[in-house]
C-alpha cells in the first residue's frame, strides 16, 4: 500500500487523492488548535461545492455525478475550508463552497478550464462581501474545544473574547504603538507554542509536512513554493531591519496562510503558470504581493488577492517563459496573435 | 588485437522517459528464421498505375530477381523462388481507405538465395558504385524511416553515426543484429567511410547493451585503426534514438527541424540497414529482414529472421500467437506505433517490429496543466499549449509555438495523468497544416496562372491599341496627303 502513496500518480484522480493525503496533517492539527469546526465547515463547504458542481454540470448537459470522481472539487471545499476562520457563522463555508464551484469552475466549464483558483476566488468575494464574518471569526488559539460554535452571524460579536483577531490583525492594530520587546510581552504569546504564532505556528508546520509530501511524491515543483516563500519572506527581511514597524520574517513564515499558500494554493497546476520557469515567477510575484498587501493594504492576509492577480497573469507569464526549442537558437515568446 | 575508442556520452536528454524497456522478453529467444508458404508484397505509392500484366498469372520468380523499381530507384528483390499467384488490390497494414496494389506470391522454395544475384564487390568501392548498388539491393532505412539509403549518400559528408540506441521499450531488431552480426555492420562502416571518404564514424549504443558493446569490441577490424572511429554509450533514456536527439548526444550538435542531418554532413544509419548494406556488397539484395515480436499478448516473444511479404498472421503464429482475450497488434513499438488493422497484410521493409498488447480503454479527463507532458518532452516543447491550442482550432498558435517541431514520440502520451491522447492531436494538427500548405500552394499557383493570363491579355490589348493607333496614324496622314493634293489642284 505504502508504494503506491509514494509512487508518483498515474490519473488525475491519483493528483487530487494525493493532495488530500496531503492536507490530513494539517487539517488534524487545525482540529487540535481550533475544535471540531473546522471538520463542520469542512463537511459544509464540501456540500456546498458538490451542489454547485451538480447544477453546473446539468445545466452544461452533462453526466452530474461523474466529475465529483475526479476529487477535484472537493479539494478546492477543502482548501477552502482551511481558509476560513474555524469560528465563522455556519453559512459562510457552505456559500463559499458554492461560489467557488459555480462561480469560479463551472461558468468557465469545469474541470480544467478556470482561469484562476476557484478556492480564493471564493475567499476574495466573501471577504469583500461579509467582512466581519470572514475576519472576526478566529477562535483564540487552543480554546476550539470549549468555543461553542457559532450559527448565525449574529453569534459572533456575543462569544467576544473566546474568539478573537488573528496575530497578522494584532500587528496591524494593537501591537502598532508597541515596540518589539513589549509585543514579546502580550498574554497571546504565553498560550503555548513557539512564541511566534501562537497556536498557528503548528498548522503551518503541519502544512509544511504535507507539502513535503507532494514534493515527494512528484506532485508539485518547488519552483512555486520557494518563489512565494523567497517574494514573502524576502521583502520581510529587508524591512525588518526595523523591527518595532514591522511584522517579523518568522511571523509572515507561520502566521496567516503562508505555508498553506506555498504548498497548497500557489501550486493549483491549472490557474498556475505551467512552465517551472513560469512557475517560478508566479510564485514571486504572489510573494511580493502578498506582502505588500499584508504591510500596506486593507485586509490582514493578502494571499487571495495576490494570487488572483498573478491568475490573470499567467497569459503572459507562459508566453514569455517558455523553454528553448531543441535546435532552435532562443526560445519563443508572445502568442502569434499579439504579433499580428 | 585492434580496440575501439568507447567514449561515455556527457550529455543526457532534456527530457525523456526512463521505464523499464522489456528487451528481455524477446532476447531470451534465439534469432529464428521464418520460412512462409506464400508473400504478398504491396507496391509503393509511386507504382500504383503499373498494368497487371506486368506480371504474368502463374511466372515463377527468382529469389533474387528484380519485382519492380520505384521512381526513386529502389529495386525490390523477390524473397524467394516464387510463382505469381495473383495481382489485385487489397487492404493495407493500416488500413487506410484507399485500396493498396498488391502481388501475391507463393513460394516454391523457402530457402533464402544461396547464390548472390548481383556482382559481388571490392571491400572499397567507390561512391558510385556504392549508390548504385544500395539502390539496386533495395537499401532502405530499415529502422522504421525507409528512407532510401543512396539518397543520403548524394550529400557532402564527414560524419557517419550508426544509430544503435534502438531507445524504445521491446524493440530488440537492432541488439540482435548487433549481437549477432557485428563483423557485417563494421564490413558496411569501413566500406562507407571509403566509398563516401567520411572523416569519422560514431557508433552509438545505450548503456543497457553490453552483450551487443562486447560482440562489437570483438569484431573491431583494425582496418578502421587509422579512422576516427569511437562507440559512444549513451544513458538508456527514451528517445534517444531520434535522429536529431542522437546526433545531440554523439556529437554535442543541435539540428533545427529546418534542416536534415544530411545538410549538415551528417548521416545516420541504423545497425540493421548496415547489415543489409553488408550483405550487398557481397551480392545479395534485401530480401528479409529481422522482426521482434513482442509485447505483453504475445505468447513467446522473440526476433525472426523474416523475408519480406511474410503475412502477419504467420508471423504472429510463429511467435506462439496471441494470448486470448482482446489485443491490440501495433506496427513499431509500444509508444511510436501504429494499430495494424490488416493482420494478412505483408512485412514491410520497415517492420522492425510487431507489438501486441491488450486492448485498454482509457477514457480522456479534461487538461490540468500539470506539466508533466513538459518535463518528458524530448524538444522541450510545451504539450500542454499545443494541446490547448488545437483543441481550440487555433492551429497557426500551435505552429507559432513549435507544433511542426514534435518528434511524435509519444512520451507525453505516456505520463499523462488525464489520459490525453496529445500525439494523436499534434499528428493530425501537422496533417492539417500540411494541406492547408499544398492547397495554398494549389492556390498560388492558380492565381499566379490567372495574373500571367491577365497580364497576356492586357499586353496583347495594349500591343493591338497601339497597332490600331499607329494605323489611324498613318491613314490619317495619307488623308490629310490627299486633302492637300487636292486642294492643290482646285488651287
Amino acid at each position: 500500500m505504502l508504494w503506491r502513496i509514494w509512487a508518483p500518480p498515474q490519473s488525475t484522480r491519483a493528483v487530487m487523492q494525493s493532495v488530500w493525503i496531503a492536507l490530513i496533517p494539517g487539517t488534524l492539527t487545525s482540529v487540535w488548535i481550533f475544535g471540531p469546526g473546522v471538520l463542520v465547515h469542512l463537511v459544509l463547504a464540501g456540500l456546498g461545492a458538490c451542489l454547485a458542481e451538480v447544477i453546473g454540470r446539468r445545466a452544461r448537459g452533462l453526466a452530474a455525478m461523474q466529475a465529483l470522481q475526479d476529487g477535484s472539487t472537493l479539494l478546492t471545499a477543502w482548501l477552502l475550508a482551511l481558509a476560513l476562520p474555524p469560528a465563522a457563522p455556519l453559512w459562510l463555508p457552505f456559500v463559499a463552497g458554492l461560489i467557488a464551484i459555480g462561480l469560479g469552475k463551472q461558468l468557465y466549464g469545469g474541470l480544467g478550464q478556470n482561469p484562476v483558483n476557484p478556492a480564493m476566488l471564493a475567499y476574495a468575494i466573501l471577504i469583500v462581501s461579509a467582512p466581519v464574518a470572514m475576519t472576526t471569526g478566529w477562535i483564540v488559539p487552543f480554546q476550539g474545544w470549549s468555543t461553542p460554535m457559532p450559527l448565525t452571524g449574529i453569534g459572533v460579536g456575543a462569544v467576544d473574547g473566546l474568539t478573537g483577531a488573528t496575530i497578522l490583525d494584532l500587528y496591524r492594530t494593537e501591537f502598532r504603538e508597541l515596540t518589539a520587546p513589549e509585543i514579546a510581552q502580550h498574554p497571546l504569546f504565553s498560550v503555548g507554542g513557539l512564541g511566534i504564532a501562537p497556536g498557528v505556528e503548528w498548522v503551518a508546520l503541519s502544512h509544511l509536512l504535507g507539502g513535503g509530501f507532494l514534493f515527494a511524491r512528484r506532485v508539485i515543483r518547488w519552483q512555486a513554493p520557494v518563489g512565494f516563500l523567497v517574494g514573502l519572506l524576502g521583502l520581510a527581511a529587508f524591512f525588518a531591519i526595523d523591527p518595532d514597524n514591522t511584522v517579523p520574517v518568522l511571523t509572515h513564515a507561520l502566521a496567516g496562510a503562508t505555508l498553506f499558500s506555498a504548498f497548497f494554493i500557489v501550486t493549483d497546476p491549472v490557474s498556475g503558470a505551467t512552465s517551472p520557469r513560469g512557475q517560478w515567477w508566479f510564485g514571486l510575484g504572489a510573494g511580493v504581493i502578498t506582502y505588500l498587501i499584508r504591510t500596506y493594504g486593507l485586509y490582514p492576509d493578502g494571499v487571495a488577492f495576490a494570487v488572483l492577480f498573478m491568475n490573470f497573469m499567467v497569459p503572459l507569464i507562459d508566453q514569455y517563459t517558455r523553454p528553448r526549442i531543441h535546435g532552435e537558437s532562443r526560445s519563443i515568446r508572445g502568442s502569434v496573435r499579439g504579433r499580428s | 588485437m585492434a580496440e575501439c575508442r568507447i567514449i561515455q556520452s556527457p550529455r543526457r536528454l532534456a527530457g525523456g522517459l526512463q521505464r523499464a524497456d522489456g528487451k528481455a522478453l524477446s532476447l531470451s529467444q534465439p534469432l529464428m528464421q521464418v520460412n512462409p508458404p506464400v508473400l504478398q508484397i504491396a507496391l509503393p505509392d509511386t507504382l500504383q498505375d503499373i498494368p497487371p500484366e506486368r506480371w504474368s498469372i502463374g511466372a515463377q520468380i527468382e529469389a533474387g530477381q528484380p519485382l519492380f523499381t520505384t521512381q526513386e530507384g529502389i529495386t525490390q528483390a523477390c524473397p524467394r523462388t516464387a510463382t505469381v499467384e495473383s495481382v489485385g488490390t487489397g487492404k493495407t497494414l493500416s488500413g487506410s481507405p484507399t485500396p493498396c496494389r498488391l502481388l501475391n506470391l507463393t513460394v516454391v522454395d523457402p530457402d533464402p538465395p544461396r547464390q548472390p544475384s548481383l556482382t559481388p564487390l571490392p571491400a572499397n568501392p567507390d561512391g558510385r558504385t556504392l549508390r548504385q548498388r544500395a539502390a539496386d539491393a533495395g537499401i532502405v532505412g530499415l529502422g522504421g524511416g525507409g528512407f532510401p539509403a543512396h539518397l543520403k549518400w548524394q550529400h557532402r559528408l564527414h560524419t557517419l553515426i550508426v544509430n544503435g540506441a534502438e531507445c524504445e521499450p521491446f524493440l530488440t531488431a537492432d541488439e540482435q543484429t548487433m549481437r549477432l552480426r557485428a563483423p557485417a555492420i563494421w564490413d558496411a562502416v569501413v566500406a562507407l567511410m571509403s566509398a563516401l571518404s567520411l572523416q569519422r564514424c560514431v557508433l552509438v549504443l545505450e548503456d543497457n547493451k553490453p552483450e551487443a558493446l562486447a560482440a562489437l569490441q570483438a569484431a573491431y577490424p583494425s582496418v578502421l585503426d587509422a579512422q576516427d572511429v569511437c562507440i559512444t554509450v549513451i544513458q538508456s533514456q527514451y528517445p534517444s534514438g531520434a535522429e536529431r536527439q542522437l546526433i545531440w548526444l554523439a556529437l554535442g550538435l543541435e539540428i533545427a527541424t529546418t534542416t536534415f542531418p544530411v545538410e549538415h554532413g551528417i548521416v545516420v544509419h541504423n545497425p540493421v540497414t548496415l547489415a543489409a548494406l553488408a550483405d550487398a556488397l557481397h551480392g545479395y539484395p534485401l530480401t528479409d529482414r529481422i522482426v521482434t515480436v513482442t509485447g505483453p499478448s504475445i505468447v513467446t516473444p522473440g526476433t525472426f529472421q523474416t523475408p519480406l511479404g511474410t503475412p502477419i498472421d504467420l508471423l504472429l503464429s510463429q511467435a506462439g500467437g496471441l494470448r486470448p482475450g482482446h489485443h491490440n497488434v501495433f506496427h513499431g513499438g509500444p509508444y511510436t506505433g501504429w494499430p495494424i488493422s490488416n493482420t494478412a497484410a505483408g512485412v514491410r521493409a520497415t517492420t522492425a517490429c510487431l507489438y501486441a498488447a491488450p486492448v485498454v480503454s482509457q477514457t480522456p479527463s479534461p487538461c490540468i496543466r500539470c506539466g508533466a507532458c513538459a518535463e518528458v518532452c524530448p524538444v522541450q516543447l510545451q504539450p500542454q499549449q499545443l494541446f490547448a491550442a488545437l483543441t481550440h482550432d487555433q492551429l497557426d498558435e500551435a505552429l507559432h509555438v513549435g507544433l511542426s517541431q514534435c518528434l511524435e514520440c509519444g512520451a507525453c502520451d505516456v505520463v499523462c495523468p488525464s489520459n490525453l491522447s496529445l500525439t494523436k492531436t499534434f499528428q493530425d494538427g501537422i496533417r492539417d497544416h500540411q494541406i492547408q500548405q499544398s492547397e495554398k500552394q494549389r492556390a498560388d499557383r492558380a492565381r499566379t496562372r490567372f495574373e500571367a493570363r491577365n497580364q497576356r491579355l492586357l499586353k496583347r490589348s495594349e500591343a493591338d491599341e497601339t497597332r490600331r493607333a499607329v494605323r489611324r496614324e498613318r491613314s490619317g496622314s495619307a488623308l490629310d496627303r490627299i486633302r492637300a493634293a487636292r486642294a492643290e489642284e482646285t488651287h
